[in-house]
């Protein structure tokens, strides 16, 4: 079964086309609606590397994408494609899991974009711009908020007045759930043991970072708030902060609403406190040549992953595995071994060796091999979280 | 030797006398004075086994410490202000300048606290204010003033640091400040005496419940992180306070509430927290209501109880272990059941509570709370600041 996956972001589209669960095309769309956009695509004999060409919208994306895939050959025509996964960032409530996009869904995703204005507009102009060009293609859409949703009120909720939640819908719902799901559950492969039997912490630790505690395949809480702003320190998002810095700096700094969202979500985080850089091969580079603020960044980053990585254990009562994924989790030994660090005591031992090999993509375990707790690193998949969700309901669908 | 302690918010003015005679200190009058600045204001206190009440036009800090005074001399424990040997002043905020807790007062003291009103609006304006006013009217006193902050002003970096831009911390001063830190300090103190250990040889996790919870930890008696951050809101759910929210939480309820990020800050401060979540700031009322089957009280208080249990988890980490759990808490904030609630969950790492001994606590009475088996020990203190600040500036004087 041939599936398209596509996150589509504000000025961006990613694809990839499964052939169930073989990747056979794959590319970006980037810069949507700039004067110059940039196209790249790569499937069997085939590598286009950021191509200058004019894209004014989304579905001429889309049409752009489709067609490269037929004139390459890895298609033969449009109706080849049985299905199409979305990733959608926002799933409100509604969602606790991947859905077939019908009239109804449409509404409601709709309903959810005053959750996440930065996203779920562009993913559904995504999802629109499909209806247009397949019509009768079924489109699923795969939510980051879905694995989240078995969390209990004692972990959603917040201590602001209860109505506010009734009102607006104001709780944690957490982000990243379908690289939580994939990650988690390859750990689990991996110790070939039944999710239904680990408790679990899962890293994800990229531009965005969160971590989440998985008890018996169910996520128990997650560091990611009622947005993605909330808990670790991230590439430019300055995670967890006394809400009264908010309520200080406009008094301060005479700012308006907009510009703190921009400070805290744009200008934080790592880049925030280094003043250099939101990438940590720079600010891992810059501290090894004796860069205080860098340093101090790194630091402070890696203490707030191991404070969230200690709390769940706790409320877990206890790790079987702990998994690190995406860019920083995937590529920096040295942040993994300085988050680990001090852990021996729960039963976590870090092998050095193998913590400075496993990189680049490379999936394994990084612990002693006689250690109480598991550490592996393993990159992340989502797209293929949402083609196999994707063919799973239109298997469904079929009968 | 006679010791007045005065803490002076915009609550009102807290007041304690103590005697210290033969090294024995004896609390002789507990008070406190509101609606300062009205012609109805309020002074009700408790001596000799007596609770009493007073209502009298009071039109500034001055009449009110006069107020006290009068009150001190109708009560008789003095006869003249000159029979005062010491004022001891609770002051907020220190910023990262007072280091030490106790110092003497000096206009230099004055003219800081004041000068640090952005960072304690509701404290620090007053406590300068109540320093003159006790200059005027205790002039031949010893004057002293106790930091709040002053115990965390060394914690590590990466513990005192947000993800925020640098320039924040170096312009506006933007960092974890902590408070609550003679509580803290006073109630370990007492705890460590309990069990006859050092504290200079102890990991210790205390939680402080009153107006405002907090948690500390600290190692070898130096503190190395605690809950509130930057201002009183951050970290835990207090009684009124949210503590932590996805900071971006406040612009979306500016936006979709058309509230001022002023108004914002209030309701954080005000109408959140337990408050917020069950209706009331009584955690007794609360563990009743839920008893008799109140559900949104038991979800309060399951949440309040799992944020704690989250942050020992963080602190239990950061220490490396834990040797004394203090739960410190006066009057009504006195519930056993909070302690087993929070004791059940940390049971994996080894601690367990002996309930009966849990629910016999007297409230005045310090009282080893955990079994035999825990791995550590687990005990309540009695929230006494004024009698700890009173005790530490009498053995100075006499030295």
């Amino acid at each position: 079964m041939k599936i398209l996956v596509l996150n589509c972001g504000s000025s961006s589209i990613k694809y990839r086309l499964f052939d169930n669960d073989i990747t056979i095309a794959r590319g970006v769309v980037e810069k949507i609606g700039e004067e110059v956009s940039l196209f790249s695509h790569y499937s069997e004999g085939v590598e286009i590397k950021k191509q200058p060409i004019k894209v004014p919208d989304h579905t001429r994306g889309i049409e752009l994408v489709l067609n490269t895939l037929v004139d390459k050959g890895v298609i033969h025509d449009y109706g080849e494609i049985d299905a199409i996964g979305h990733r959608v960032v926002h799933g409100g409530e509604e969602f606790k899991s991947s859905v077939l996009i019908d009239d109804r869904v449409m509404r409601t995703l709709y309903a959810c974009i005053p959750f996440a204005p930065l996203h779920n507009p562009h993913n559904i102009k995504g999802i629109e711009s499909c209806k247009q060009i397949l019509p009768n293609v079924p489109q699923v859409a795969v939510f980051d908020t879905a694995f989240h949703q078995t969390m209990g009120p004692v972990a959603f909720l917040y201590a602001i007045p209860y109505h506010y939640y009734e009102k607006y819908g104001l709780r944690r719902y957490g982000f990243h759930g379908t690289s939580h799901y994939y990650v988690s559950n390859r750990a689990a492969e991996l110790m070939g043991q039944p999710m239904s039997k680990l408790k679990m912490i899962t890293a994800h630790l990229g531009n965005g970072c969160s971590v989440a505690a998985i008890k018996f395949g169910k996520v128990v809480d997650t560091s990611m708030g009622f947005t993605p702003l909330e808990g670790l320190v991230m590439g430019t998002r300055s995670g967890d902060i006394d809400p009264a810095i908010v309520t200080f700096l406009i008094r301060k700094e005479r700012l308006s609403p907009d510009e703190v969202d921009s400070i805290l979500n744009k200008r934080s985080g790592l880049l925030g406190i280094s003043g250099i850089s939101n990438d940590m091969r720079q600010l891992m580079d810059a501290s090894n040549k004796g860069n205080e603020r860098a340093r101090l960044a790194i630091d402070i980053f890696a203490y707030r992953v191991k404070k969230y990585i200690s709390a769940y254990a706790g409320v877990l009562g206890g790790v079987d595995a702990i998994v690190f994924t995406a860019g920083i989790g995937e590529n920096a030994p040295l942040v993994r071994k300085k988050i680990l660090e001090g852990l021996e005591f729960m039963g976590i031992q870090l092998d050095d060796e193998l913590n400075k090999c496993m990189v680049g993509g490379r999936e394994g375990i990084i612990s002693k091999p006689d250690a109480k707790v598991k550490l592996f690193v393993i990159p992340t998949n989502e797209e293929l979280v949402i083609a196999r969700e994707t063919r799973k309901i239109v298997e469904q669908l079929r009968g | 030797m006679k010791i007045l302690t005065l803490f002076c918010g915009n609550f009102g003015i807290e007041y304690n006398l103590f005697d210290f005679t033969d090294k024995q200190l004896t609390n002789l009058i507990t008070g406190i004075i509101t609606d300062i600045g009205s012609r109805t204001a309020d002074n009700r206190y408790e001596c000799k086994g007596m609770s009493k009440h007073d209502i009298r036009e009071v039109s500034n800090v001055i009449a009110a410490l006069k107020w006290i005074n009068d009150t001190l001399v109708k009560e008789g424990f003095i006869t003249t202000p000159d029979d005062i040997d010491a004022v001891v002043h609770r002051v907020i905020h220190g910023l990262t300048k007072y280091r030490e807790e106790l110092v003497k007062v000096t206009p230099e003291v004055i003219d800081d606290v004041l000068e640090f009103a952005d960072f304690a609006p509701e404290h620090n304006p007053y406590n300068a204010e109540g320093m003159k006013a006790a200059l005027t009217v205790y002039p031949h006193a010893e004057q002293f003033a106790f930091f709040d902050t002053a115990p965390f002003v060394d914690l590590p970096a990466k513990a005192y640091m947000y993800g925020l831009p640098y320039q924040f911390y170096t312009q506006y001063h933007i960092r974890r400040y902590g408070f609550h830190g003679i509580s803290h300090l006073c109630g370990i103190g007492e705890a460590c005496k309990l069990i006859g250990k050092s504290m200079q040889r102890m990991k210790i996790i205390s939680l402080y419940v009153g107006r405002g919870v907090s948690m500390a930890a600290f190692d070898k008696g130096k503190a190395i992180d605690t809950s509130m951050g930057f201002s009183p809101l951050e970290g835990l759910i207090m009684k009124m306070r949210s503590g932590n929210v996805d900071p971006q939480i406040l612009l979306y309820l500016a936006s979709r509430e058309g509230l001022s990020l002023i108004e914002i800050g209030s309701i954080l401060n005000k109408s959140s927290g337990l408050l917020g979540l069950i209706g009331t700031t009584d955690i007794g009322h609360a563990y009743e209501e839920a008893t008799r089957g109140n559900e949104q009280a038991r979800l309060g208080l399951d949440t309040f109880v799992y944020q704690i249990q989250k942050y020992f988890g963080a602190y239990y980490v950061a220490l490396k272990g834990v040797d004394l759990l203090v739960f410190i808490a006066r009057d009504e904030d006195v519930v056993p059941q909070l302690w087993i609630d929070i004791v059940k969950g940390l049971e994996f790492m080894g601690a367990t509570i002996d309930e009966t001994k849990a629910y016999a606590t007297v409230r005045e009475e310090p009282t080893i709370l955990s079994t035999d088996k825990s791995k550590f020990a687990i005990v309540y203190v009695p929230r006494h600041e004024e009698r700890c600040m009173a005790k530490r500036v009498a053995e100075l004087l006499q030295r």
